[in-house]
Protein backbone atom coordinates (compact mmCIF):
# COMPACT_ATOMS: atom_id res chain seq x y z
CA UNK A 1 0.00 0.00 0.00
CA UNK A 2 1.18 3.52 -0.83
CA UNK A 3 1.71 5.08 2.61
CA UNK A 4 1.28 8.66 1.40
CA UNK A 5 -2.23 9.84 2.21
CA UNK A 6 -4.37 11.49 -0.39
CA UNK A 7 -4.50 15.27 -0.55
CA UNK A 8 -7.82 17.00 0.05
CA UNK A 9 -8.14 17.71 -3.69
CA UNK A 10 -7.78 14.01 -4.44
CA UNK A 11 -10.35 13.11 -1.80
CA UNK A 12 -12.67 15.76 -3.20
CA UNK A 13 -12.24 14.32 -6.69
CA UNK A 14 -12.88 10.86 -5.28
CA UNK A 15 -16.08 12.15 -3.73
CA UNK A 16 -17.29 13.31 -7.16
CA UNK A 17 -16.25 10.02 -8.71
CA UNK A 18 -17.93 7.98 -5.99
CA UNK A 19 -21.09 10.02 -6.25
CA UNK A 20 -21.46 9.41 -9.96
CA UNK A 21 -20.04 5.88 -10.16
CA UNK A 22 -20.86 4.51 -6.74
CA UNK A 23 -17.36 3.14 -6.26
CA UNK A 24 -13.82 4.36 -5.59
CA UNK A 25 -11.19 4.49 -8.28
CA UNK A 26 -8.14 5.08 -6.16
CA UNK A 27 -6.15 2.00 -5.04
CA UNK A 28 -4.88 3.73 -1.93
CA UNK A 29 -8.37 4.65 -0.87
CA UNK A 30 -9.43 1.01 -0.89
CA UNK A 31 -6.86 0.14 1.72
CA UNK A 32 -6.24 3.32 3.77
CA UNK A 33 -8.75 3.69 6.58
CA UNK A 34 -7.58 7.27 7.33
CA UNK A 35 -8.31 8.43 3.80
CA UNK A 36 -11.60 6.53 3.76
CA UNK A 37 -12.47 8.32 6.99
CA UNK A 38 -11.64 11.69 5.39
CA UNK A 39 -13.82 10.82 2.43
CA UNK A 40 -16.70 9.89 4.75
CA UNK A 41 -16.34 13.19 6.61
CA UNK A 42 -16.41 15.14 3.39
CA UNK A 43 -19.44 13.14 2.24
CA UNK A 44 -21.22 14.02 5.45
CA UNK A 45 -20.40 17.72 5.06
CA UNK A 46 -21.64 17.84 1.52
CA UNK A 47 -24.73 15.79 2.24
CA UNK A 48 -25.55 18.19 5.03
CA UNK A 49 -25.78 20.90 2.39
CA UNK A 50 -28.82 19.03 1.12
CA UNK A 51 -30.67 20.79 3.92
CA UNK A 52 -30.31 23.91 1.88
CA UNK A 53 -32.88 22.49 -0.49
CA UNK A 54 -35.45 23.23 2.18
CA UNK A 55 -35.01 26.90 1.42
CA UNK A 56 -37.96 27.64 -0.78
CA UNK A 57 -40.26 30.31 -1.99
CA UNK A 58 -42.99 30.35 0.61
CA UNK A 59 -45.94 31.16 -1.63
CA UNK A 60 -45.16 29.58 -4.96
CA UNK A 61 -48.67 30.12 -6.35
CA UNK A 62 -48.50 33.82 -5.74
CA UNK A 63 -44.98 33.97 -7.13
CA UNK A 64 -45.99 32.14 -10.28
CA UNK A 65 -49.00 34.42 -10.73
CA UNK A 66 -46.81 37.50 -10.39
CA UNK A 67 -44.22 36.21 -12.82
CA UNK A 68 -46.78 35.24 -15.44
CA UNK A 69 -48.66 38.52 -15.05
CA UNK A 70 -45.42 40.39 -15.58
CA UNK A 71 -44.55 38.14 -18.51
CA UNK A 72 -47.91 38.78 -20.15
CA UNK A 73 -47.29 42.51 -19.91
CA UNK A 74 -44.09 41.98 -21.82
CA UNK A 75 -45.74 39.65 -24.30
CA UNK A 76 -47.02 42.30 -26.68
CA UNK A 77 -43.62 43.91 -26.85
CA UNK A 78 -41.95 40.57 -27.56
CA UNK A 79 -44.48 39.60 -30.20
CA UNK A 80 -44.19 42.99 -31.77
CA UNK A 81 -40.41 42.71 -31.79
CA UNK A 82 -40.58 39.20 -33.27
CA UNK A 83 -43.10 40.30 -35.83
CA UNK A 84 -41.03 43.33 -36.75
CA UNK A 85 -37.94 41.12 -36.98
CA UNK A 86 -39.68 38.59 -39.22
CA UNK A 87 -41.32 41.21 -41.39
CA UNK A 88 -38.04 43.03 -41.77
CA UNK A 89 -36.49 39.83 -43.08
CA UNK A 90 -39.38 39.25 -45.49
CA UNK A 91 -39.23 42.86 -46.67
CA UNK A 92 -35.48 42.67 -47.19
CA UNK A 93 -35.89 39.41 -49.11
CA UNK A 94 -38.63 40.93 -51.27
CA UNK A 95 -36.46 43.96 -52.05
CA UNK A 96 -33.57 41.70 -53.04
CA UNK A 97 -35.85 39.61 -55.28
CA UNK A 98 -37.27 42.73 -56.94
CA UNK A 99 -33.79 44.14 -57.52
CA UNK A 100 -32.70 40.86 -59.06
CA UNK A 101 -35.80 40.66 -61.27
CA UNK A 102 -35.76 44.24 -62.49
CA UNK A 103 -33.66 43.45 -65.60
CA UNK A 104 -36.14 40.72 -66.53
CA UNK A 105 -39.39 42.49 -65.79
CA UNK A 106 -38.63 45.96 -67.15
CA UNK A 107 -40.83 46.21 -70.25
CA UNK A 108 -39.22 46.56 -73.70
CA UNK A 109 -35.74 46.48 -72.28
CA UNK A 110 -34.50 44.22 -75.06
CA UNK A 111 -36.36 46.19 -77.66
CA UNK A 112 -34.74 49.39 -76.41
CA UNK A 113 -31.39 47.75 -76.79
CA UNK A 114 -32.17 46.71 -80.36
CA UNK A 115 -33.55 50.15 -81.09
CA UNK A 116 -30.33 51.61 -79.85
CA UNK A 117 -28.37 49.35 -82.20
CA UNK A 118 -30.70 50.12 -85.04
CA UNK A 119 -30.47 53.83 -84.35
CA UNK A 120 -26.73 53.54 -84.48
CA UNK A 121 -26.94 51.89 -87.83
CA UNK A 122 -29.40 54.28 -89.39
CA UNK A 123 -26.71 56.37 -90.98
CA UNK A 124 -25.18 53.34 -92.61
CA UNK A 125 -28.12 51.63 -94.17
CA UNK A 126 -31.08 53.92 -93.94
CA UNK A 127 -33.28 53.92 -96.96
CA UNK A 128 -35.72 56.72 -97.38
CA UNK A 129 -39.06 55.84 -98.83
CA UNK A 130 -41.70 58.41 -99.49
CA UNK A 131 -45.30 57.39 -99.02
CA UNK A 132 -48.49 59.24 -99.53
CA UNK A 133 -50.79 58.87 -96.59
CA UNK A 134 -53.09 61.03 -94.54
CA UNK A 135 -52.52 59.08 -91.37
CA UNK A 136 -49.14 58.38 -89.75
CA UNK A 137 -50.73 55.84 -87.41
CA UNK A 138 -51.96 53.92 -90.41
CA UNK A 139 -48.40 53.66 -91.73
CA UNK A 140 -47.20 52.49 -88.30
CA UNK A 141 -49.99 49.93 -88.15
CA UNK A 142 -49.15 48.66 -91.61
CA UNK A 143 -45.46 48.27 -90.71
CA UNK A 144 -46.22 46.46 -87.47
CA UNK A 145 -48.66 44.14 -89.21
CA UNK A 146 -45.93 43.21 -91.65
CA UNK A 147 -43.47 42.42 -88.89
CA UNK A 148 -41.41 45.54 -89.16
CA UNK A 149 -40.18 46.90 -85.90
CA UNK A 150 -40.90 50.55 -85.28
CA UNK A 151 -37.90 52.48 -84.08
CA UNK A 152 -39.34 55.95 -83.94
CA UNK A 153 -42.42 57.79 -85.03
CA UNK A 154 -42.46 61.46 -85.84
CA UNK A 155 -45.17 63.56 -87.41
CA UNK A 156 -44.12 62.91 -90.99
CA UNK A 157 -41.40 60.32 -90.64
CA UNK A 158 -41.37 56.75 -89.41
CA UNK A 159 -38.13 54.89 -88.89
CA UNK A 160 -38.53 51.12 -88.89
CA UNK A 161 -36.44 48.03 -89.15
CA UNK A 162 -36.94 44.85 -91.12
CA UNK A 163 -36.72 41.80 -88.92
CA UNK A 164 -35.84 39.51 -91.78
CA UNK A 165 -32.62 41.10 -92.91
CA UNK A 166 -33.93 40.49 -96.36
CA UNK A 167 -34.18 43.40 -98.69
CA UNK A 168 -36.44 41.55 -101.09
CA UNK A 169 -38.95 40.94 -98.32
CA UNK A 170 -38.84 44.60 -97.49
CA UNK A 171 -39.21 45.60 -101.11
CA UNK A 172 -42.04 43.18 -101.85
CA UNK A 173 -43.92 44.05 -98.74
CA UNK A 174 -43.75 47.75 -99.32
CA UNK A 175 -44.50 47.46 -103.03
CA UNK A 176 -47.40 45.13 -102.28
CA UNK A 177 -48.96 47.81 -100.23
CA UNK A 178 -49.46 49.86 -103.35
CA UNK A 179 -52.58 47.89 -104.00
CA UNK A 180 -53.76 48.60 -100.50
CA UNK A 181 -53.65 51.78 -98.61
CA UNK A 182 -50.47 53.54 -99.52
CA UNK A 183 -49.21 55.16 -102.56
CA UNK A 184 -45.44 54.95 -102.61
CA UNK A 185 -44.29 58.06 -104.26
CA UNK A 186 -40.73 57.03 -104.84
CA UNK A 187 -41.07 53.43 -105.81
CA UNK A 188 -38.03 53.92 -107.94
CA UNK A 189 -35.95 54.87 -104.93
CA UNK A 190 -37.05 51.73 -103.24
CA UNK A 191 -35.81 49.71 -106.19
CA UNK A 192 -32.54 51.53 -106.12
CA UNK A 193 -32.04 51.10 -102.42
CA UNK A 194 -30.99 47.50 -102.84
CA UNK A 195 -29.30 45.83 -105.77
CA UNK A 196 -30.60 42.42 -106.63
CA UNK A 197 -28.43 39.99 -108.58
CA UNK A 198 -30.21 36.68 -108.81
CA UNK A 199 -30.35 35.16 -105.36
CA UNK A 200 -27.66 37.42 -104.04
CA UNK A 201 -29.18 40.31 -102.27
CA UNK A 202 -27.24 43.31 -101.33
CA UNK A 203 -28.16 44.42 -97.89
CA UNK A 204 -27.17 47.92 -96.97
CA UNK A 205 -25.17 47.93 -93.76
CA UNK A 206 -23.85 44.43 -94.31
CA UNK A 207 -25.25 41.81 -92.00
CA UNK A 208 -27.32 44.17 -89.93
CA UNK A 209 -31.04 44.47 -89.97
CA UNK A 210 -32.31 46.84 -92.59
CA UNK A 211 -33.46 50.14 -91.23
CA UNK A 212 -35.43 52.49 -93.33
CA UNK A 213 -37.41 55.61 -92.91
CA UNK A 214 -40.70 56.38 -94.52
CA UNK A 215 -41.33 59.99 -95.32
CA UNK A 216 -45.03 60.59 -95.17
CA UNK A 217 -46.35 63.07 -97.64
CA UNK A 218 -49.73 64.31 -96.66
CA UNK B 1 -48.75 20.49 -21.44
CA UNK B 2 -46.98 18.03 -19.13
CA UNK B 3 -46.34 15.60 -22.00
CA UNK B 4 -44.28 18.14 -23.86
CA UNK B 5 -40.51 18.17 -23.61
CA UNK B 6 -38.81 21.26 -22.31
CA UNK B 7 -37.66 22.06 -25.83
CA UNK B 8 -41.22 21.89 -27.16
CA UNK B 9 -42.49 24.07 -24.34
CA UNK B 10 -39.82 26.66 -25.03
CA UNK B 11 -40.73 26.69 -28.72
CA UNK B 12 -44.36 27.36 -27.87
CA UNK B 13 -43.33 30.18 -25.56
CA UNK B 14 -41.19 31.71 -28.31
CA UNK B 15 -44.22 31.47 -30.60
CA UNK B 16 -46.07 33.69 -28.16
CA UNK B 17 -47.93 31.20 -25.97
CA UNK B 18 -46.87 32.70 -22.68
CA UNK B 19 -49.05 30.40 -20.57
CA UNK B 20 -46.61 27.59 -21.37
CA UNK B 21 -43.94 29.56 -19.58
CA UNK B 22 -45.77 28.66 -16.36
CA UNK B 23 -44.37 25.15 -16.42
CA UNK B 24 -40.86 26.53 -16.88
CA UNK B 25 -41.38 28.80 -13.87
CA UNK B 26 -42.77 25.89 -11.90
CA UNK B 27 -39.81 23.65 -12.72
CA UNK B 28 -37.08 26.13 -11.93
CA UNK B 29 -38.45 28.60 -9.40
CA UNK B 30 -37.20 26.85 -6.26
CA UNK B 31 -33.77 25.98 -7.62
CA UNK B 32 -33.21 29.48 -8.90
CA UNK B 33 -34.54 31.03 -5.75
CA UNK B 34 -32.19 28.94 -3.60
CA UNK B 35 -29.21 29.93 -5.69
CA UNK B 36 -30.18 33.59 -5.72
CA UNK B 37 -31.00 33.58 -2.01
CA UNK B 38 -27.53 32.23 -1.24
CA UNK B 39 -26.08 35.24 -3.04
CA UNK B 40 -28.34 37.93 -1.65
CA UNK B 41 -29.27 36.63 1.80
CA UNK B 42 -32.56 38.47 1.71
CA UNK B 43 -35.89 36.84 1.02
CA UNK B 44 -37.55 39.81 -0.70
CA UNK B 45 -34.53 40.65 -2.79
CA UNK B 46 -34.12 37.02 -3.80
CA UNK B 47 -37.78 36.79 -4.73
CA UNK B 48 -37.57 39.95 -6.82
CA UNK B 49 -34.40 38.89 -8.58
CA UNK B 50 -35.83 35.42 -9.25
CA UNK B 51 -38.79 37.07 -10.91
CA UNK B 52 -36.48 39.31 -12.91
CA UNK B 53 -34.51 36.28 -14.06
CA UNK B 54 -37.63 34.63 -15.47
CA UNK B 55 -38.69 37.82 -17.21
CA UNK B 56 -35.21 38.36 -18.64
CA UNK B 57 -35.17 34.75 -19.79
CA UNK B 58 -38.52 35.17 -21.50
CA UNK B 59 -37.33 38.29 -23.28
CA UNK B 60 -34.08 36.65 -24.37
CA UNK B 61 -35.65 33.30 -25.22
CA UNK B 62 -35.76 33.89 -29.00
CA UNK B 63 -31.98 34.24 -28.85
CA UNK B 64 -31.53 30.97 -26.92
CA UNK B 65 -30.01 28.59 -29.46
CA UNK B 66 -29.82 25.52 -27.31
CA UNK B 67 -26.04 25.40 -27.38
CA UNK B 68 -26.08 24.97 -23.60
CA UNK B 69 -28.74 23.33 -21.45
CA UNK B 70 -31.66 25.60 -20.72
CA UNK B 71 -31.01 25.24 -16.97
CA UNK B 72 -27.41 26.32 -17.47
CA UNK B 73 -28.53 29.31 -19.48
CA UNK B 74 -31.10 30.22 -16.82
CA UNK B 75 -28.57 29.96 -13.99
CA UNK B 76 -26.08 32.08 -15.91
CA UNK B 77 -28.75 34.80 -16.18
CA UNK B 78 -29.33 34.42 -12.44
CA UNK B 79 -25.61 34.69 -11.73
CA UNK B 80 -25.39 37.92 -13.73
CA UNK B 81 -28.53 39.36 -12.15
CA UNK B 82 -27.15 38.66 -8.66
CA UNK B 83 -23.92 40.45 -9.51
CA UNK B 84 -25.85 43.42 -10.89
CA UNK B 85 -28.14 43.49 -7.86
CA UNK B 86 -25.23 43.40 -5.44
CA UNK B 87 -23.47 46.19 -7.31
CA UNK B 88 -26.60 48.33 -7.19
CA UNK B 89 -27.05 47.58 -3.52
CA UNK B 90 -23.50 48.62 -2.77
CA UNK B 91 -24.16 51.95 -4.44
CA UNK B 92 -27.30 52.62 -2.41
CA UNK B 93 -26.46 53.78 1.09
CA UNK B 94 -29.13 52.62 3.48
CA UNK B 95 -30.05 55.06 6.20
CA UNK B 96 -31.62 53.55 9.30
CA UNK B 97 -35.08 54.70 10.29
CA UNK B 98 -34.77 56.60 13.52
CA UNK B 99 -37.19 58.28 15.78
CA UNK B 100 -36.69 60.77 18.54
CA UNK B 101 -38.60 60.10 21.69
CA UNK B 102 -40.13 62.72 23.94
CA UNK B 103 -37.08 62.78 26.18
CA UNK B 104 -34.91 63.60 23.13
CA UNK B 105 -33.17 60.25 22.70
CA UNK B 106 -32.82 58.89 19.22
CA UNK B 107 -33.55 55.23 18.55
CA UNK B 108 -33.55 53.06 15.48
CA UNK B 109 -36.91 51.74 14.38
CA UNK B 110 -36.71 48.01 13.90
CA UNK B 111 -39.22 46.60 11.48
CA UNK B 112 -39.80 42.95 12.05
CA UNK B 113 -39.53 40.83 8.91
CA UNK B 114 -40.86 37.38 9.58
CA UNK B 115 -39.58 36.14 6.27
CA UNK B 116 -36.02 36.59 7.51
CA UNK B 117 -36.75 33.62 9.75
CA UNK B 118 -37.10 31.35 6.78
CA UNK B 119 -33.71 29.82 7.53
CA UNK B 120 -34.72 28.84 11.04
CA UNK B 121 -38.17 27.47 10.58
CA UNK B 122 -37.21 25.06 7.84
CA UNK B 123 -34.12 23.54 9.41
CA UNK B 124 -34.19 21.66 12.67
CA UNK B 125 -31.23 19.35 12.38
CA UNK B 126 -28.06 20.77 14.02
CA UNK B 127 -25.69 19.66 11.30
CA UNK B 128 -28.00 20.82 8.54
CA UNK B 129 -28.48 24.18 10.15
CA UNK B 130 -24.77 24.57 10.85
CA UNK B 131 -23.80 23.51 7.37
CA UNK B 132 -26.34 25.89 5.99
CA UNK B 133 -25.13 28.79 8.13
CA UNK B 134 -21.50 28.08 7.37
CA UNK B 135 -22.25 27.88 3.68
CA UNK B 136 -23.95 31.26 3.68
CA UNK B 137 -21.07 32.84 5.57
CA UNK B 138 -18.45 31.57 3.17
CA UNK B 139 -16.88 33.93 0.61
CA UNK B 140 -19.10 34.35 -2.45
CA UNK B 141 -16.70 32.66 -4.86
CA UNK B 142 -16.95 29.41 -2.87
CA UNK B 143 -20.54 29.74 -1.75
CA UNK B 144 -22.13 29.98 -5.20
CA UNK B 145 -20.01 27.22 -6.63
CA UNK B 146 -20.89 24.82 -3.77
CA UNK B 147 -24.56 25.63 -4.23
CA UNK B 148 -24.31 24.78 -7.92
CA UNK B 149 -22.23 21.67 -7.47
CA UNK B 150 -23.22 20.16 -4.15
CA UNK B 151 -26.77 21.42 -3.71
CA UNK B 152 -28.03 21.63 -7.28
CA UNK B 153 -25.72 18.78 -8.34
CA UNK B 154 -24.71 20.43 -11.59
CA UNK B 155 -21.96 19.09 -13.82
CA UNK B 156 -18.60 20.83 -13.85
CA UNK B 157 -19.09 21.76 -17.51
CA UNK B 158 -22.37 23.51 -16.74
CA UNK B 159 -20.80 25.44 -13.87
CA UNK B 160 -18.06 26.60 -16.22
CA UNK B 161 -20.74 28.05 -18.51
CA UNK B 162 -22.82 29.59 -15.74
CA UNK B 163 -19.97 31.35 -13.99
CA UNK B 164 -17.94 32.02 -17.12
CA UNK B 165 -14.70 30.77 -15.59
CA UNK B 166 -12.27 28.06 -16.64
CA UNK B 167 -12.66 24.40 -15.78
CA UNK B 168 -9.48 24.40 -13.70
CA UNK B 169 -10.75 27.42 -11.80
CA UNK B 170 -14.06 25.67 -11.14
CA UNK B 171 -12.28 22.58 -9.82
CA UNK B 172 -9.98 24.60 -7.58
CA UNK B 173 -12.87 26.59 -6.16
CA UNK B 174 -14.94 23.48 -5.50
CA UNK B 175 -12.10 21.70 -3.70
CA UNK B 176 -11.19 24.76 -1.67
CA UNK B 177 -14.81 25.48 -0.85
CA UNK B 178 -15.37 21.94 0.36
CA UNK B 179 -12.20 22.04 2.40
CA UNK B 180 -13.25 25.33 3.97
CA UNK B 181 -16.70 23.98 4.79
CA UNK B 182 -15.26 20.81 6.29
CA UNK B 183 -12.84 22.77 8.46
CA UNK B 184 -15.59 25.08 9.68
CA UNK B 185 -17.86 22.21 10.59
CA UNK B 186 -14.97 20.31 12.17
CA UNK B 187 -14.15 23.38 14.26
CA UNK B 188 -17.67 23.18 15.64
CA UNK B 189 -17.24 19.48 16.32
CA UNK B 190 -19.90 18.51 13.84
CA UNK B 191 -17.81 16.21 11.66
Amino acid sequence: MNKKHLSFEEISEQYDFTRSNNCVSNEHLRECSDCIDELKKLSRCIESLGGYKKITIIDTDSFMRDVLAECKKKRIRILWANSFYRHSIYAAAAVIVVIMLVPFITPNTSEKKQTFLAENSIDLNETEIAVNSENTDEVVYFLKRNNFRIISVEKDRVIAESRYRDFIHLKNTLEGSLDNNFNFLNKRNLSLAGTSAGNNVYIPGGDRAITFSIIIKK
Amino acid sequence: MTNLTEEEILKKVVDGRISYFGSIVENYQQRLFRYIYSQLRNYDDALEVTQDVFISALEALPKFRGEAKFSTWLFSIASNQCKTHNKKKRRVKLIPLNYISEDGTESEIHLEDKREDIEHFVINDDLLESAYNELLQMPGEYKDILILRDVEEMAYEDIVKILGISMSNVKVRIHRGREMLKKRLAARGLV
